[in-house]
């Protein structure tokens, strides 16, 4: 390769560099099977659905994640049990009570949908949190963190018992 | 037509009595910790119920919260199966695609400067890096594995790994480093251990979702680069592109610590390298001839350019790219792995033997396609068909006993290989696979050689279609405008002469159980392998893991692998190098111990092993046997920020402690393998890596990376060592030293900025020799030992600058 094709190539990739785009997310996401885990403890503290025999969660675009719920399936959380896994785009029609999802794509949608529905909004973004999901796990630096969105959680509807602030960073108090 | 060849039994009872030993002392170790002797830092215990709770579904949220994502990483590496690294039956790291843009990695060399139980010598010439795994010397990196996607990339031929810059690192997902023996997964040549850069896989995007990252580099030496990966999914199809272009004037001799063979006077001495090459008087016409002159007309000219620069001056350019593609539709992948590094010989060989400024080359193609389909019920089959060819040649300039040459090599080399693997799972706590392999080579005997000594190489000589006859190498004073130095003719680079044609089939076989039960999970499986020309080997594996509590795992693991001899060392040699049709397989026989234990602020891992290796290979010979032990202990940790706004400080700390013994030593007066045991030499008892990352708020982020080697006794075959060299009085050992790293990172919505300073405190440092390192270090007299004993580093900081855009 020469070094005037390289330089021509630095050349054309420092315009583009300078053209504006939006935010993008880095950050390293938990294990699927982690994360699912952690998930299905997590609800354990939240009332409405700690009350309710069976759970169902919907899991938009994260596959890995939707088979590490898959293998959990049966599993309890309180009283109640975790029944059913779906996977896929679409919203799910016959309702469902944790929504997961990944990307910032379509997130005022997925809001919107999960408060006017009473649904629990989960992703492994931590940022997404900020833009108004509920609930983050992710990656923390090398160990599992868990974000809670005071106002998207009261939007929700959530009713959380008080060991989530144990095991949970607050945003927006 | 090679005979059979058979590991002799003294070796073998050797071998077993140092395992059988090491065995009983690595068991009480072992059943001491499990038994609860040895008080485990942080670890927590059964719970109070009695009940241990060491898988995730049954762990509770603290517990939960205090895992280590890194041990819940799925990896094929250790076992073929898809397994988590707290799983796998080996002692493995992690570097994830954070921790590479985190610490300014834009190439693999950077990557593997920083990993336990690696001795890593930077030697910018033949081999940009040279690495030896677990206290085993070789002459390059020819006995780790490497591997991109799991498909083999080390060198058909010389079974060497090029570790250089010419891999795209954006679109690397992680690294995956497996220690010790993986013979049983892998067959041949997984002898020390694996490294397997795993890509990233767009198939588990979003549908329709894309994403591209295109990074530019600028650094000291005029180096500049860009780094792509492309990536997406459109319904069953996905695709991922990764390509590197890397080009670098590389540092001038005056930025590398001292050394009297690298005297830059040395390329252009008339006296060695005579007018031409060197600076002199033409002796027809007596006109003054300069450096690089080679028709010795007076004027060195456009057209004596050989690689970017004239010869008889220092200059090390170097041009790397590489490209790495996948495909997939449904079931099946498609995959494409081309690179080819173009590089000058830097420091690497005294200049009074040889010119730095002459291209050397390694290329590398590989076509594979994969198929993964689930027969029915618990039943699937993982299939794959790989076509590679790899390369090695390119320009050498030599002064041997004040002859000069300039002349081209070539090997090159292709194979076929097809991999079946079936996995069946009855229940959820047994999982059997088995799998059979083929494997069809085309190998180079010799080099393919131009210009050079009369029957070296694949020549007109003994067969080939080239042209060493010997007489293109000019003794120094007899070069004139009449008779100048020969420049040689091009090579068909992707060719073998049928005269130097070897041919070899691979047949393999294996079978694995992995049985789970509770808190155990056992791991057995044996290979068996076939070469055409060789014995067949058997190579068993044994590991048991056991979770004591969800923070505390231990394993303990034994196995065996065998390296083929390279076809450079069974047929490669000339002159210069020898070679040995009668060579053995060596063998690796390992057991280790292992410990993982999460504390709250401090993951620590410990590995305790005992290798055994026999019919070593150094020098063409099988010499023997050697003994490694030794312990490495990684451990990650994670403080809280005294910074406001900011996450955690990270870091990493790991220690590798080798201790590593030869049954043979050579005698550098008498050129033969004497039996002497003592250390092995070039391995440094003491390696330290220490890493610390600190965000600052969101978007910036600073990483210190330090490695600490301590002194190192040389390799026999390295004159400067007094105990193998009667000729010497005064012992001399490479040195110990400290390098230190940073990256600063900042990082906005799509931009990322990284500014990076190699050799932050400007150590001044030399590390061994590789090869047969025989140069000395007699500085007034030219011994003809071409490699330098201790090759010189730079001793400046580096600056590179990073610009990233992802969308």
């Amino acid at each position: 390769m020469s070094v005037f094709r390289l330089n021509v190539l630095a050349l054309l990739l420092a315009v583009f560099c300078a053209v504006p785009f939006g935010k993008a997310s880095d950050s390293a996401a938990l294990p699927a099977d982690l994360t699912a885990a952690i998930l299905v403890k997590l609800l354990e503290l939240e009332l409405n659905v700690r009350k309710s025999q069976e759970i169902r969660i919907h899991v938009v675009d994260n596959f890995q994640l939707a088979e590490g719920l898959q293998k959990m399936v049966g599993a309890r959380s309180g009283s109640a049990r975790l029944t059913q896994v779906s996977f896929g785009e679409a919203l799910p029609e016959n309702g469902t009570d944790v929504l997961f999802f990944s990307s910032g794509e379509n997130l005022e949608s997925l809001v919107d949908y999960t408060r006017q529905k009473g649904v629990l909004s989960v992703t492994n973004d931590r940022w997404l949190v900020e833009s108004g999901a509920t609930l983050a796990i992710y990656n923390d630096e090398g160990l599992p963190g868990i974000l809670l969105n005071h106002e998207s959680s009261r939007r929700e509807g959530r009713k959380w018992r008080p060991e989530i602030l144990e095991v949970a960073e607050v945003y927006g108090e | 037509m090679l005979t059979a060849r058979k590991t002799p039994k003294r070796e073998t009872a050797i071998a077993a009595r140092s395992v059988l030993g090491s065995t009983l002392l690595l068991w009480v170790v072992w059943a001491s910790l499990l038994g609860g002797a040895i008080p485990i830092a942080g670890g927590a215990g059964p719970s109070e119920t009695g009940v241990v709770e060491s898988d995730l579904g049954s762990m509770s949220l603290g517990d939960l919260l205090r895992q280590r994502p890194e041990l819940y990483v799925d990896s094929n590496t250790a076992s073929g199966v898809s397994e988590t690294i707290r799983d796998a039956p080996a002692s493995m790291l992690v570097v994830d695609a954070q921790s590479i843009k985190r610490r300014g990695y834009d190439s693999l060399d950077d990557l593997l400067e920083g990993l336990p139980g690696f001795d890593t010598i930077t030697a910018a010439g033949t081999m940009q890096t040279v690495a030896y795994q677990r206290g085993y010397r070789s002459p390059w990196t020819q006995r780790t594995l490497l591997l991109v996607n799991g498909k083999v990339e080390n060198n058909l031929w010389n079974h060497s790994a090029q570790i250089s810059r010419q891999y795209p690192m954006s679109i690397v997902e992680r690294v995956e480093v497996l220690h010790g023996p993986a013979g049983a997964v892998y067959g041949p040549n997984a002898f020390l251990g694996v490294v397997n850069v795993v890509t990233r896989d767009s198939s588990r995007l979003k549908d329709g979702a894309h994403r591209a990252e295109a990074s530019v580099i600028w650094g000291d030496y005029d180096s500049r680069g860009v780094d792509i990966a492309l990536g997406g999914r459109k319904g069953a199809f996905s695709y991922d592109l990764g390509l590197k272009l890397y080009d670098s004037d590389e540092a001038g001799i005056d930025d590398y610590s001292e050394w009297g063979f690298t005297d830059e006077s040395l390329l252009s001495d008339p006296d060695r390298w005579g007018p031409g090459i060197g600076v002199g008087v033409d002796p027809v016409s007596g006109n003054d001839s300069p450096a690089g002159d080679l028709d010795v007309d007076g004027q060195a000219s456009a057209d004596e350019i050989v690689f970017e620069e004239r010869l008889g001056q220092y200059s090390d350019p170097t041009s790397n790219y590489g490209f790495v593609g996948e495909a997939r539709l449904g079931d099946w992948e498609l995959g494409i792995v081309r690179w080819r590094t173009d590089e000058g010989y830097g420091p690497y060989y005294s200049f009074a033997d040889a010119q730095p400024g002459v291209p050397w080359t390694h290329e590398s193609s590989q076509i594979y396609v994969n198929h993964d389909t689930e027969l029915f019920g618990r039943v699937s089959l993982a299939s794959e068909v790989v076509y590679r060819t790899s390369r090695v040649g390119g320009l050498w300039a030599e002064s041997f006993g004040d002859n000069v040459s300039l002349s081209s090599w070539n090997s090159y080399n292709e194979s076929w290989r097809m991999e079946e693997r079936l996995t069946y799972s009855p229940s959820e706590e047994l999982t059997f696979s088995g799998g059979v392999r083929y494997e069809h080579r085309d190998l180079s005997k010799l080099y393919f050689i131009n210009n050079y000594w009369e029957g070296a190489g694949a020549s007109g000589a003994n067969g080939g279609e080239s042209s060493s006859s010997g007489s293109a190498v000019l003794p120094a004073d007899q070069i004139t405008s009449e008779n100048p130095t020969v420049v040689p003719p091009a090579i068909d680079p992707n060719s073998i002469a049928d005269s130097n044609l070897w041919r070899a089939q691979d047949y393999g076989a294996f079978v694995q159980g992995i049985w789970d039960r509770g808190d155990w999970r056992m791991s057995s499986s044996v290979r068996w392998d076939e070469n055409s020309n060789f014995d067949s080997v058997v190579s068993p594996r044994l590991a048991l893991v056991h979770h004591s509590s969800s923070r505390t795992s231990f394993k303990i693991a034994y196995g065996e692998a065998f390296q083929e001899p390279s076809p450079k060392d069974l047929f490669g040699g000339w002159n210069g190098r020898a070679s040995n049709p009668g060579l053995l397989s060596e063998r690796a026989r390992n057991l280790e111990l292992m410990m993982t234990c999460q504390a709250d602020a401090i993951m620590h891992g410990l590995s305790l092993f005992t290798a055994s290796y026999c019919n070593v290979i150094a020098g063409a010979e099988n010499v023997g046997g050697r003994d490694v032990w030794g312990i490495e202990y990684k451990s990650n940790f994670r403080v809280p920020n005294f910074l406001p706004n900011s996450n955690e400080i990270t870091g990493s700390f790991f220690y590798t402690y080798t201790d590593s013994r030869a049954d043979m030593q050579y005698n550098n007066a008498t050129g033969v393998w004497d039996p002497l045991r003592a250390a092995t030499g070039d391995i440094a008892p003491h390696k330290v890596n220490f890493t610390v990352n600190l965000p600052v708020r969101r978007h910036w982020n600073a990483n210190v990376a330090a490695n600490w080697i301590s002194d190192r006794k040389l390799f026999s075959q390295n004159p400067l060592r007094a105990d193998s060299n009667p000729d010497r009085m005064r012992n001399r050992d490479a040195e110990s030293y400290l390098k230190v790293n940073a990256h600063f990172l900042y990082e906005r919505d799509r931009y990322r900025l990284g500014f990076k300073i190699e050799n932050l405190l400007e150590e001044e440092y030399l590390l061994p020799g590789v090869e047969a390192a025989a140069s000395g270090d007699d500085f007034s007299r030219d011994f003809d030992g071409f490699q330098n004993s201790l090759i010189p580093q730079v001793k400046e900081r580096v600056y590179t600058l990073f610009v990233t855009l992802k969308i």
